[in-house]
């Protein structure tokens, strides 16, 4: 567990991070977003010790991080930015190396591992040998995301990882990343300034504006409880859609289907659509409800917007 | 590839050529060392062979008009190349002609005409390689085949009857001895700076601070000129050798090899510092984030990271170091200090052209060596550095 306690940071004049305070919780993704200038970066940054915050402490797992080295601190600690900065005259092993040849790890354990990485990201085994110049945009952040994995650290903390890659591979990128740390189960802390990703990934949301956090909870309950008018000003009128996307059919709907029921006239949704498209199906269908059907197409119930409403209020199927 | 019909530098290259075949002077005659020489054309000093040369003219000059022609190109260095050592090869054959037993004291010595031709050869091959596009194995064997020509022309003592050479054999032992000197003078002065201005570089980076001061010094030494330097040495260099004998011991004195090597070193400093100091820089801020980020430490992201980034940026410090220093050991030969310069200030002393020119050659051809191979050097890093293993 990570435990921020009234960090602030001073730049001369500027205050950068105002009095923060944040719990994040073990194997949890965190996300800070907020508008550019916000502090998040700065917030991050003082986890690893990047930046030395002017008062308050950093603590994890309850003890302070000023009480190790800084450089065992970092190495213990999975580091992921915007540009990637991987070393261009590294090769892609020996930047995915980086951390375990400082931790002294022998050759044969590192390079083991470096292999498991690259099938992990999803990376054929010849680019190992590549160099960064060789990569693609999105392959490079891959191969960033390996590095802060590399020597297994129980915290990943990633500034706009996927921030420098185009729309499409940002989309798989965080898809793969989501189901690479359900099963990892890091403690991850996450900056970003995009909504959509935010709402993709997080288990909670710190909101950030002007060095103050506004709002730190879930994702759904920035809709039932904003804290401010700010927050649903900065989330956007789509944010309850977006936050369908977390969510399929089969996290929603009602159980109302008798065994051995039949698919009506009507359209049927598979249980694994998620309920973004599902409410998209229902609203092009010009009905009230949809029959939901299993992978067998057998009818296990009905979805219509009530189940919509139910998720959003952290209702019957939400994961709350 | 120009579109032109002519290209300019080969077409230039043609007319030097030509017109040097023309001069008076190709080589200069003298019945013996000391009195006064008269020009003698190419014509008038080479026979037959002038001949030779007229040929590789008119092939060259085909070269360099036809436009899109075979000839274009490589082709065209390959005869620019067979022309520069055509024109040694002939120079050779004239002193051969001149120095015969009835005048055995007589001297050739290579004049404007011959230089113009070499140099007129020598734009022909560059205007050849521009033409094949750029640089590679191919060409540096263009660069290479004049040189091993004359090589093998001195080997087997066809310039012998030149005077530049009668000058060699008259001092063959110093001759050695004083390209050894300079040689040791100058690299080991280079490899000194090199390494303290890598320091000075390493301090700087790592405390701004001291940039302006330690930048003071450094340029305050390049801006001294050479031999004014030597001669601001002179008098504390006394004073310590007198006061100090283990620096007696040492050979350290108002002059000789000592002030040679701390004038050559403090020139090594102004290049070598900062090359390495902006090579230091140029690694990218989000590199070295992460480095530190991932738990480097200051020295482990110094010897890891900028280091290695910065080697192709520092070599080429010190290729200039090296090509300016190669020159300036000439000046060593001012105060006893040895190298080609006791050479040639003898030739100067002595009104010996010939003499000037055995000491220069030499060294021209070390500092030409020197800078390719250093370019050569730095190319190679930046691309292992960069580029993939493929």
């Amino acid at each position: 567990m990570i435990e921020v306690r009234g960090v602030t940071k001073e730049y001369g004049e500027v205050v950068a991070v105002r009095d923060v305070s944040l719990e994040i919780g073990r194997g949890e993704l965190t996300v800070l977003i907020g508008p550019s200038g916000c502090g998040k970066s700065t917030l991050i940054r003082t986890i690893n010790r990047m930046i030395e915050p002017t008062e308050g402490t950093v603590e994890i797992d309850g003890v302070d991080v000023r009480e190790s080295r800084v450089e065992e601190l970092r190495r213990g600690i999975g580091y992921v930015i915007q540009t990637v900065g991987l070393f261009p005259h590294f090769s892609v092993r020996e930047n995915i190396a980086t951390v375990p040849r400082l931790l002294g790890w022998e050759r044969e354990r590192t390079e083991r591992r470096v292999m498991e990485l690259l099938d992990m990201m999803g990376l054929h085994r010849s680019f190992a040998d590549k160099r960064p110049r060789e990569l693609s945009g999105g392959e490079a952040q891959r191969v960033g995301v390996a590095r802060a994995l590399a020597a297994d650290p129980p915290i990943l903390l990633m500034d706009e990882p996927f921030g420098a890659v185009d729309p499409q591979n940002r989309a798989r990128l965080q898809e793969e990343f989501y189901s690479i740390q359900k099963r990892l189960k890091k403690t991850v802390v996450f900056v970003t300034h995009d909504v959509e990703e935010a709402v993709r990934l997080a288990d909670r949301i710190a909101l950030m504006r002007a060095g103050r956090v506004v709002q730190y909870t879930t994702p759904e309950r920035f809709i039932l409880e904003p804290a401010e008018a700010f927050v649903s000003e900065f989330l956007g009128i789509e944010y309850p859609l977006r936050l369908l996307g977390r969510h399929s059919v089969a996290d929603c709907y009602r159980k109302d289907a008798a065994p051995g029921d039949t698919p009506g006239p009507g359209q049927a949704v598979p249980m694994d659509t998620p309920t973004r498209e599902a409410l998209s199906l229902l609203v092009a269908s010009g009905q009230k409800r949809l029959d939901v059907v299993d992978s067998d197409g057998r009818v296990v119930g009905t979805f219509d917007f009530e189940s919509v409403l139910g998720l959003l209020g952290g209702g019957p199927g939400g994961e709350g | 590839m120009t579109d032109s019909p002519l290209d300019k530098v080969t077409m230039l290259g043609v007319l030097l050529f030509g017109f040097a075949l023309a001069v008076p002077a190709f080589v200069t005659y003298r019945p013996s060392r000391i009195v006064r020489g008269e020009p003698l054309s190419a014509l008038e000093s080479a026979g037959p062979a002038f001949w030779a040369l007229v040929a590789l003219l008119l092939v060259m000059a085909l070269a360099a008009t036809s436009r899109g022609s075979v000839l274009r190109g490589m082709p065209t260095a390959l005869v620019g190349a067979v022309a520069a050592a055509t024109v040694v090869w002939v120079v050779g054959l004239a002193a051969q002609g001149l120095v015969t037993s009835e005048a055995p004291y007589a001297r050739v010595s290579l004049s404007a005409g011959f230089w113009l031709a070499l140099f007129g050869a020598y734009l022909v091959v560059v205007g050849g390689l521009r033409g094949y596009g750029g640089a590679g194995s191919a060409a540096l064997s263009v660069g290479i085949m004049p040189l091993a020509s004359v090589a093998v022309m001195l080997v087997a003592g066809h310039l012998d009857d030149l005077s530049i050479m009668r000058e060699f054999f008259n001092r063959r032992g110093s001759f050695l001895s004083e390209l050894s000197t300079h040689v040791t003078l100058s690299f080991s002065a280079v490899g000194a700076g090199t390494v303290i201005g890598l320091i000075l570089a390493f301090v700087i980076f790592r405390y701004v601070a001291t940039e302006r001061y330690l930048f003071f010094f450094v340029n305050l030494f390049q801006t001294i000129p050479t031999l004014s330097f030597l001669g601001l040495l002179m008098a504390p260099l006394a004073f310590l050798a007198a006061r100090y004998a283990f620096l007696r011991g040492f050979g350290i004195s108002a002059i000789g090899w000592a002030p040679a090597f701390i004038v050559l070193f403090a020139y090594t400093l102004l290049p070598v510092t900062s090359n390495a100091l902006a090579g230091f820089r140029i690694v990218e801020p989000r590199v070295l984030e992460a480095a530190r980020g991932m738990g480097m430490t200051g020295n482990q992201v110094f010897w890891r990271i900028q280091l290695p980034l910065a080697l192709p940026v520092i070599v080429s410090g010190v290729r200039t170091a090296l090509t300016q220093a190669i020159g300036n050991t000439i000046l060593a030969g001012l105060i006893g200090g040895g190298g080609m310069g006791t050479i040639i200030f003898l030739g100067l002393a002595q009104a010996a052209p010939d003499l000037i020119l055995l000491g220069t050659i030499p060294v021209v051809i070390l500092a030409l060596v020197a800078d390719y191979a250093m370019k050569g050097l730095s190319e190679m890093l930046s691309r292992s550095l960069l580029r993939g293993s493929q």
